[in-house]
């Protein structure tokens, strides 16, 4: 393979070799090498297909922007696909493969696309594979998207780690080239907080790609001077291989840094990514301008690149692009490359310039073609020939490399995010950013300030602009002496499409869009440019149309006979570029996708061997399987049947506690329960229902009175936050003037249902309380000393039905006192049940819970509805007014047993009358809740039923079509052991 | 059952020792577990009055006041008794305010190191530079998700209060948020 490295220069270490592979190639590139400036400098020139016909593609660009050179990179689980080759940088080791193409890179099958490509113009599939209908899913879809496409995913675990991070800013300048660095300076001379980020790993911009002198020394030195001085800075953060890619509400910009993509070996201490959102006050692009390619037949073939690319392969990473060069351009700027070719020792055979008289001088000896184009191109594997036409006259001119320009359009992305629209400058021939952004401008060439000094001092007077309106007074640095600047205006000619072209004319490169397909698009009605780029998907895929969307919005504009400005952009959505779902999710993966609560019991529950369950955050004991146990149904029915004949202690910790305080705590709660408490004497506890605002009911609890002015309310474990909300929203906003407070203390206590006959005699044994019924009756509520001289609170309230009580303990002896209470019930038989018993001891006796509680029912439907007090306002009381909320017919809590042999009936089953065909639309309401009862030896559930309470004793069908299952049952009353006498129960 | 018994650790002794990058203890955090915490609450119109109580506290016995929201407080004593602490508590804020205990509610970490304030940024979207969150300054907010109370010690020194069920998590975060400059949880 033939060396394509210039024999002195760039910014490319000579001394430091990096072996890579590229398909399996051993090559050899330099320390401050991108892959592309390796590939070029090994004469790889072909590096991928593209996506529709398969056609082979060379390097267009030097940057972000890259169309063509999307290569897999890494191996394994770090392999990346779609990676542009020309923002890689180079290291040791690295391992890259081209895409889209099969058995290899140089014969790929796929390329018999290119060959049909004459019927594959746009709307192609739309219009053949439109039957039969159903194909298109199965079978047409599935094939075109085998055959079109990028590179493939894969499955393996990524073994490195990415992380996101905070960053606050009183400027984020974005773009460390010429402009952005003066900015940067300036604002941080002047004392304000600076963030200075750049998408590549040195700082300068396009100073790296030029041989200018900046301040007596080589611009890329003269950049890493400025970085150095910015660094040392208290107030500066500068961040090198970082990616602004959005800018979203309340002045948050997102980034992304590529903290170790350049090495074999990442440090496991560090993230390969890390996703930057910085909070600005304000921001200042400096990204610079994109150059337009020139549209023209053959223009993707393999060696033609943009000019500004070319320059920067010779200048910066010191690769020849070719041997013999020609340049075609509308504009002035391209002439700097002419200069940079003849001056790093590459011939250029002429210059193509589409204007008749251009004012600019092209290097000595090289000859320029004005008034021309190029039409055509052709090589078997690459350039070799070029037809340009002049006059209406002909010549093929035999090059290797042809640079092109058409031109620049100011990088505006960031600025036209969050819903501004870029406005047509017509002496720019370009789209601008919109003036009067709020918390953010543009600067340099980004703002089409295109040569390098006005670049500079444009930097430095919008950030002063943007210091003054930071309250900071502007400290500007002396603009740096510049040589070897030429000065040319770099305002292209409009030429959005060479006409009389031979061959395909590429618009979008990475999607295969050409002239002719636009011209289709524009032929069959599509007017607005959001149509046309869907109908031909012109600046769609990984570059979003970086490079294209600007030509084929004046193709479109020219079809149509109207101004680019007329026609408009597309929306300028994030990301500026690509950025990996590793990054998005951070940290959060694995154990750490979201937080885990652990109760305070979790120890005590662990060492009595409980098989946790995952309940929103939390991880609640379930059951407590014992050695001989064979299944969780037998542990199950053990505890249930425990407590209802001895005793049982259960984690309770988790349901929401909230401590309501003031001398209006009463009537506080009078207001956001539908019954009543201000009633409530201090040392009870009373159940209570809240309801929403339209009169459903929201969540139930108890509230303890603890003393005149002091409350305990508890709430369900899933609706803690929520409730501790509402509650926050009743006494700040709707009755601000009521003096209360609220404290969360779910997290200090510690609470256990110790319930079963015997829980009075195991309770005695720990607390220093008289707990007789006299003295200590049903609902009763206290504050009590253990025997320990611990401090606890102690509730008389029964979730099963037995006589129970809620023992609550600071929770950092949560366990302690758990185990102290299992010692104090051994005598009494007691076990620990968990979450799965609770259920059924609360279904046997009829308790709701938010299986119920489902957002569609009323205190009424439940059978609460003697609570609702008339005699006072609360939240929620004039919507449960509605007609349809007080209606019979609603669907009201019932219970089923089984009418025949025992069977089993599933939450979800319908109900449905005996008589009526199995379908949704004879449905009279639902199971909630069922379990096998193990106290009652059935199944038994909870039902919503159309008119429940009125139709105890109807024989029902219960109805489970998704299991298949249908079992005929009798309705109840919801509390099965009111209707089950003691000896019933077995 | 005749004594008080030995109170848990919030966070399983795997958690305990070194980690991160080697040969470097960039950071180091501290779960302290016997703090005593209390929540003062006043209403608004006592707000000021349990404000001036606080600040008298906080001077003379040496607890550290945190706001926490109009009128609301942390007041923490890392080394204090609870019981006493809380009377102490309640009797200067008298009928001001109510005290609600919080020491086993709530769990204090210690993040102290040159790069605290970096690591926190990583987990805590508050703006940590020293000029806007000053020694002495708190912020009621989120870390990895997570409610905290957040209080600036010293300029290298931060507190975290978190509610006990969080802790396990909020440390394994806290760890990754440190490794690369690694660390030292004791």
């Amino acid at each position: 393979m033939t060396s394509y490295r210039l024999a002195a220069g760039g910014l490319v270490d000579r001394s430091r070799p990096l072996p890579f592979t590229f398909d399996g190639a051993k090559l050899s590139g330099l320390a401050g090498d991108s892959l592309a400036s390796a590939l070029l400098a090994n004469g790889v020139r072909t590096v991928g297909r593209s996506f529709k016909y398969h056609r082979p593609r060379g390097i267009l660009t030097a940057g972000s922007s890259e169309p063509n050179a999307l290569v897999s990179l890494g191996t394994g689980g770090r392999r990346e696909p779609n990676t542009r080759a020309t923002t890689i940088e180079l290291y040791e080791g690295l391992v890259a493969e081209s895409q889209n193409r099969w058995p290899s890179l140089r014969f790929d099958a796929g390329a018999l696309n290119n060959l049909l490509s004459p019927f594959l113009a746009a709307g192609f599939y739309y219009k053949t594979f439109m039957w039969p209908a159903r194909f298109w899913e199965k079978l047409y879809e599935p094939l075109i998207r085998r055959a079109a496409g990028l590179g493939r995913g894969h499955y393996l675990p990524d073994p490195d780690h990415y992380e996101k991070r905070w960053a606050h800013c009183d400027l984020l300048v974005v773009g460390a080239g010429p402009s952005g660095l003066l900015a940067a300076l300036t604002a941080a001379r002047s004392g304000a907080r600076v963030i200075l980020a750049d998408e590549r790993e040195r700082p300068g911009g396009s100073l790296l790609g030029e041989r200018l002198d900046v301040g007596g020394m080589p611009g890329a030195d003269w950049a890493s001077r400025i970085v150095s001085e910015l660094a040392a800075m208290p107030n500066v953060t500068v961040v090198l291989r970082t990616t602004v890619f959005g800018w979203y509400d309340s002045n948050v910009f997102g980034a992304l840094e590529k903290v170790q993509k350049h090495t074999a070996h990442p440090d496991p201490n560090l993230p390969v990514e890390r996703l930057w959102r910085i909070v600005a006050r304000h921001a200042m692009l400096a990204t610079g301008a994109e150059e337009r390619p020139l549209t023209f037949g053959g223009n993707d073939r393999i060696g033609i690149m943009l000019a500004g690319a070319m320059r920067t392969y010779a200048n910066r990473y010191s690769v020849a692009p070719g041997r013999r060069a020609a340049i075609f351009t509308s504009g002035d700027d391209a002439y700097r490359t002419a200069h940079d070719l003849v001056a790093n020792g590459v011939e250029v055979a002429a210059i193509v310039d589409s204007r008749s008289d251009p004012a600019v001088g092209a290097p000595p000896g090289v000859r320029v073609i004005a008034g021309s184009v190029v039409v055509g191109t052709s090589g078997a594997r690459g350039l070799a020939s070029i037809d340009i036409v002049t006059d209406g006259r002909t010549e093929r001119l035999a090059v290797d490399a042809l640079a092109m320009s058409g031109g620049f359009s100011p990088v505006i992305h960031l600025a036209c995010q969050r819903g501004a629209r870029p406005i047509w400058n017509s002496s720019l021939n370009a789209f601008a950013a919109p003036p009067g952004l709020r918390g953010l401008s543009v600067a340099g060439a980004a703002a089409g300030v295109y040569s390098t000094g006005e670049g500079m001092r444009d930097g430095i007077i919008r950030a002063g602009e943007a210091l003054e309106q930071l309250g900071f007074a502007a400290h500007p640095p002396s603009l740096p002496a510049l040589e070897g600047e030429d000065g040319g205006a770099r305002v292209a000619a409009a030429l959005w499409h060479v006409g009389g072209s031979r061959g395909k004319a590429f618009v979008d490169f990475q999607n295969d869009v050409a002239v002719a397909d636009l011209k289709v698009a524009v032929s069959e009605g599509y007017r607005h440019v959001e149509l046309v780029k869907r109908y031909t998907t012109t600046g769609m895929a990984t570059d979003q149309g970086k490079l294209s969307n600007v030509n084929a919005i004046g193709i479109v504009a020219e079809q149509l006979g109207r101004s680019p400005g007329e026609i408009g952009t597309t929306t300028f959505r994030p990301f500026y570029s690509p950025v990996s779902f590793g990054a998005l999710a951070g940290e959060q993966t694995g154990r750490n996708f979201q937080p885990v609560r652990r109760s305070p019991l979790h120890g005590w529950a662990q060492d009595n061997g409980a098989v946790f369950v995952e309940s929103g955050l939390w991880y609640r004991s379930a059951w407590f399987p014992r050695r001989d146990e064979k299944g969780w149904r037998e542990s199950v029915d053990r505890e249930a049947r425990n407590v209802r004949r001895n005793v049982g202690v259960c984690d309770v910790s988790t349901l929401g506690k909230i401590e309501v305080f003031g001398p209006d705590a009463a009537q506080f709660l009078d207001r956001v329960y539908c019954n009543g408490f201000s009633t409530l004497p201090v040392g009870k506890a009373r159940y209570g229902l809240m309801l929403r605002e339209d009169g459903f009911v929201y969540d139930d609890g108890t509230a303890s009175r603890l003393g005149a002015d002091h409350f305990v309310v508890t709430t369900t474990t899933a609706l803690a936050g929520g409730v501790m909300g509402h509650l926050e929203f009743c006494a700040q906003v709707l009755w601000p003037a009521l003096d209360i407070r609220l404290a969360s203390v779910s997290d200090q206590w510690a609470q256990m249902a110790i319930a079963g006959p015997s829980s009075r005699a195991v309770l005695e044994r720990l607390v220093d309380t008289d707990l007789s019924d006299a003295e200590f009756p049903h609902l009763a509520a206290a504050q009590v000393l253990l025997r320990n001289g611990l401090e606890a609170r102690l509730f008389r309230i029964s979730f099963s039905g037995e006589l129970a009580y809620e023992l609550a303990v600071p929770a950092k002896f949560g366990n302690a006192i758990a185990g102290a209470v299992m010692e104090a019930g051994a005598p009494y038989g007691i076990c620990a049940y968990g979450t799965e018993a609770l259920g059924v001891l609360r279904i046997e006796k009829g308790h709701v819970t938010h299986a119920e509680i489902n957002g569609t029912v009323t205190p009424a439907d439940l059978g609460l509805g003697r609570m609702v007090s008339s005699k006072k306002d609360f939240v929620g009381r004039t919507m449960l007014r509605r007609e349809g909320l007080a209606a019979h017919e609603r669907q009201q809590l019932v219970g089923l047993k089984p009418a025949g042999a025992d069977m089993r009936m599933r939450a979800g089953a319908h109900l449905l009358r005996l008589d009526d065909a199995p379908s949704t639309s004879n449905d009279q309401g639902y199971v909630t809740s069922s379990c096998y009862s193990p106290n009652l030896g059935h199944h038994i559930a909870l039902a919503l039923l159309r008119g429940g309470s009125t139709r105890y004793g109807e024989h029902l069908r219960v109805w489970n079509a998704l299991h298949g299952e249908t079992v005929e049952a009798v309705v109840c009353a919801p509390d099965f052991l009111a209707d089950a006498p003691a000896r019933e129960l077995q | 059952m005749t004594s008080v018994p030995a109170p848990s650790a919030p966070v399983g002794p795997e958690h305990f020792g070194i980690g991160g990058a080697p040969d470097r203890t960039g950071i180091e955090i501290a779960i302290v577990h016997e703090a005593a915490v209390a929540l003062v609450l006043a209403s608004r119109a006592n707000a000021d009055a349990a404000a001036g109580a606080l600040a008298v506290l906080s001077s003379t016995r040496g607890a550290s006041v945190r706001a926490a929201g109009p009128g609301s407080w942390y007041v923490v004593d890392a080394n204090a008794d609870e019981g006493t602490f809380l009377r102490r508590v309640g009797d200067s804020v008298g009928p001001a305010g109510a005290v609600v205990d919080q020491s086993s509610g709530r769990v204090l970490f210690r993040i102290e190191g040159e790069h605290a304030a970096a690591a926190l940024s990583k987990v805590a979207f508050v703006d940590l530079f020293e000029a806007s969150f000053p020694t002495g300054d708190s912020a009621t907010t989120m870390a990895a998700g997570i409610g905290v109370h957040l209080h600036r010690t010293g300029p290298q020194s931060f507190e975290l209060l978190v509610m006990r069920s969080y802790a396990e998590s909020l440390i394994d975060r806290l760890k990754l948020a440190c490794r690369e400059y690694g660390y030292r949880v004791g």
